[in-house]
This record gives C-alpha cells, structure tokens and sequence, in this order.
C-alpha cells in the first residue's frame, strides 16, 4: 500500500468502517510505515478533541430577532389567530357538504365556525334565515358536540366547561335571530314546538329520530345542568324582547375553549 | 414520514404564507446554522448576526428549495456555508489570537458531572477542566485555514456525511475527506504543542498525541 491510498482510507478506518483485506493491508502500511502512523495518530487525536466541543448556545432572543426580520412580529402567535379564523370559515362554507358524513369530533369547531360566521353575517346585516337552518342549526350542533365531549374525555370539568360554551352559543344564537326584524314572527311559532320536544325527552320517548333524545346519553349527575342550562335558554327564547342583553356574551370564558377549538383544528387540519 | 419527509412539508407551509410553520422551522434549525457560524468564525457576536442572515437569506429563497436536490439540512448549510465565505472574504480576519487561552466563551457548557466521572484523570485539580479544554479546541480550530476549519466543522461537530459535505463545499469526496485528515491532524499537532507548554508549566498533558483524556469518543468505534 502506498501512503497515498492509505491517507484515502484514513477517514474511514477511524469512522470504524474499514473492513476485511483492506483493513489488513491498511494496518499492514501503518505498521511498517512510521510517517503514516504518526499521521493516523494526529488526526484520531484530532477527531477526538473535536469531539469534546459541545453544541454552543445561541442567544435565547434570537429566534424572535429572526422572526421581526422576516415577518415583522416576535411570534407568529398573533398570526395563528388569523389563520385559523380563516380556517374556520373555510370549514362553514363547507359545512352543508359535509354535514352528512360529519362526524362528530368535528362538530365544535364547525360549532365555533358557525358562530364567527354568524356574528359576522349579522354585522353586515345580512338575514340569517338566508343560511341553511337545518344544517347550521345549534341544537344539531349543539348536541354532536356535546355527545363527543362526553365521549372523548371522562371528566365531568371538561365537559361542563364545554356545554357551558356550547349553550352560550345557542343563546347567542338566539339573540341574533331574534334581533332580526324577519325571524321575530317566526319565533313564537316555533316555540311551542321546541318545548314540546323537551317534553319528549323528559317522557323518554324516543319516536323521530330526527329529535333523538340526546340528554338520555348524558351521564347522570350531570343530566340536571343539562336540563337547566336548557330551560334557562329555552325561556329565554320564549321571551325574546325582554332582555336581550341580559347575559352578554363572555368573550373571557370562551378564550380558554378557542384554544382547545385551536388544537383540534389543528389535529384535523 | 420520515424527517425530510416532515421537513419538505413545513417548507411548503412556510413557502405558503404560514408564520407558525416558519417560526417553527427557525426554531428546528437555529442551532445548527449558530453553531456552524459560531466554530467557522470563532465569536459569538458574528456568529448572531450571520444566523439572522442566513435566515432572512432563507425566507426570500425557500420557494427555490427542491427536495431532489438533496435534503434541506444540506442546503440551508450550503446556504450558511456562502455566506460565511463571504464574510470571511469581507472582513479578512484570519488573525488569530495567538494565546489558545484567549477563546473563554460565555457559550462554552462546563464539564457535565458524568464527564467529569467518566474520566480517566483522576485529580480534579491536575485536570485541565472541560470548559477549559473547549476553548481551547475552538481557539485551535480559528487557527485553521478555513477550508481545513470548514471540512472538519461540517464533520466533526455537525456529523454530515462525506456525500453531503461534498455538496456543501462543491468538491469532489476526494478533497473532502483529505481535508478533513488534514484539519483533524492539524489541530492535533497545535494542541499538543500547547498542552505541552502547560506541562512544562506543571501541568501534564494527557499523553503526547493522545488528544484529550476520552479517547474512547470516536477513534475506533
Ligand atoms: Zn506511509
């Protein structure tokens, strides 16, 4: 072996890859070649100092001076906010499509999405009654959510908290319909009908599937806020001039449930 | 999905418009460009200014990245790698401090107590200690040229590949891995010359050519 050829294979006989007659006659050269061996044995010294630097550590702000250079803030956070607003409107046009094969892990965000659209709608001062009632209609909404909250997560807290915002959702909901000058003749019409439906479910008949009793798969010690959140809103409904800002919608309690709505849409999205 | 895999997907999200993928991907690949800049150049104050560089340089060009054209751990070095040629040629600071002792950092991490167990020199107070050490290695490798500096950056402290390195540095395998013989060997022979001027000053090097005091780290694996 010349010096040449075994200066080539130095880099890999000290990466341990060398293998078999080149590794003999490698160490043949080394042994009998005191140049070669010195220089084999530098660069192993070499190798190993190197290997005593350990990764230095940047300054903790730069990733934020990063981000002010090339997208003007010090987190995308502030973005995110954006994007997924955006993301939920994409998601409310797309809701009717989807309704059928929803499911129902999907059904709060699409809950959320529904109430940014709506708001927004009702600023414009466009009609809600324009919009698909059946496939944007809280209960239904309302419901899948509910179900899939006491399906996914086992603590009650979580669960209340969820229903806490999903009612407030409908009650909203109600508010805006009912400051709708064309929905207030349709609302004492369609009171009866919902009182009457409750009344099924209290008799625990279970007849149109369509109104499927959803408070029977709740689990017990919550059935009571169940029922009461439900009568709280529904008599609110039933009298929808008295106050209709009684109960301001929390913007604070709901900061808690945009973030958990932030994780799910991202886990789907 | 394997790591390229994820990566080239960030990068479309970012190429899109997505602020939350670009934090996330400086967040993922800081390190490795500071630390590239922070050996090549010797300072930690340039090697924070070309990080941010090489990021803003990154954000302009990221839609020209095309994952066939090797991995994106392998560009954005390449990418690290130019500009700090450039900077190089710009400021022209190939003068050293002479004194290997010079280099004491804020940067460097002190010995881990499981190195300083781990061990084979027993006394902690004949022990060169590892921050010590460290800077005396990074003062060394200023003193490479920086071709020798930039071969043995990209192996020894960012383990890329001979293939890879080779497209960094834009020469043949060849090239490569003599460069890093010489550069491992180079270093070697300036921090022997410097632990033995610490021994005749009373402190005893770990062996002549020996290297550090954990041989057992790379050499024959
Ligand atoms: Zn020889």
């Amino acid at each position: 072996m010349q010096h040449a050829e075994f200066e080539a294979l130095m880099t890999d006989a000290l990466d341990g890859v060398l293998a078999g007659e080149a590794q003999q006659r490698f160490e043949g050269h080394r042994a009998e070649c005191p140049a070669c061996a010195l220089m084999y044995s530098d660069a192993a010294a070499g190798m190993n100092w190197l290997a005593t630097l350990e990764p230095a550590q940047p300054p903790a702000n730069i990733v934020g001076k990063i981000m002010v250079a090339t997208v003007g803030q010090v987190s995308a956070a502030a973005k995110v906010q954006e994007s997924r607003a955006w993301l939920q409107k994409l998601r409310a046009a797309a809701a009717p499509l989807l309704q059928p094969v929803l499911q129902p892990r999907f059904a709060l965000s699409f809950a959320m999405a529904f109430f940014s659209i709506s708001t927004a709608l009702s600023l414009g001062g466009v009609k809600l009654t324009n919009v698909n009632a059946a496939s944007l209609a809280p209960a239904t909404l309302a419901n899948n959510a509910i179900r899939t909250f006491h399906e996914t997560t086992a603590r009650a807290a979580h669960y209340y908290d969820n229903l806490r915002f999903v009612y407030e959702l409908e009650s909203r909901y109600r508010e805006l319909k009912n400051s709708l000058p064309d929905t207030n003749e349709s609302s004492p019409q369609r009171q009866p009908e919902q009182k009457q439906n409750q009344n099924q479910n209290r008799n625990n008949s279970s007849g149109d599937p369509r109104h499927s009793p959803d408070h029977q798969q709740y689990s017990r010690d919550l059935r009571n806020t169940v029922v009461a959140s439900n009568q709280a809103s529904s008599s609110r409904f039933a009298r929808p001039d008295a106050n209709r800002a009684a109960e301001p919608f929390q913007i604070a309690k709901l900061e808690p449930q945009d973030s958990k709505l932030g994780s799910i849409s991202r886990s789907i999205g | 999905m394997d790591d390229n895999q994820a990566t080239f997907l960030l990068v479309r999200r970012c190429v899109s418009g997505d602020a939350v993928a670009w934090e996330e991907l400086v967040r993922l690949h800081h390190r490795r460009v500071y630390n590239v800049c922070y050996r090549f150049t010797g300072s930690a104050e340039d090697a924070d200014d070309l990080t941010q560089e090489v990021f803003i340089r990154l954000f302009r060009t990221l839609g020209s990245y095309e994952p066939g054209k090797g991995s994106f751990v392998t560009w954005l070095t390449t990418m690290s790698r130019n500009l700090l040629v450039d900077h190089f040629r710009r400021s022209r600071q190939d003068r050293v401090t002479d004194s290997l002792d010079a280099g004491l950092g804020p940067e460097e991490d002190s010995a881990t107590m499981a190195d300083q167990l781990a061990s084979p020199v027993p006394a902690p107070d004949q022990h060169i200690q590892s921050r010590e050490r460290q800077a005396m290695v990074h003062a060394a490798l200023q003193k490479l040229s920086p071709e020798l500096r930039e071969a043995v950056i990209l192996r020894d402290l960012q383990d890329l590949d001979y293939r890879d390195i080779a497209q960094v540095l834009k020469v043949p395998e060849g090239t490569v891995k003599s460069r890093i013989n010489r550069g491992r060997t180079e270093l070697a022979r300036l921090l022997s010359r410097t632990y033995q001027q610490d021994a005749s000053a009373g402190v005893p090097a770990p062996g002549a050519n020996a290297g550090p005091a954990n041989p057992g780290r790379g050499a024959q694996k």
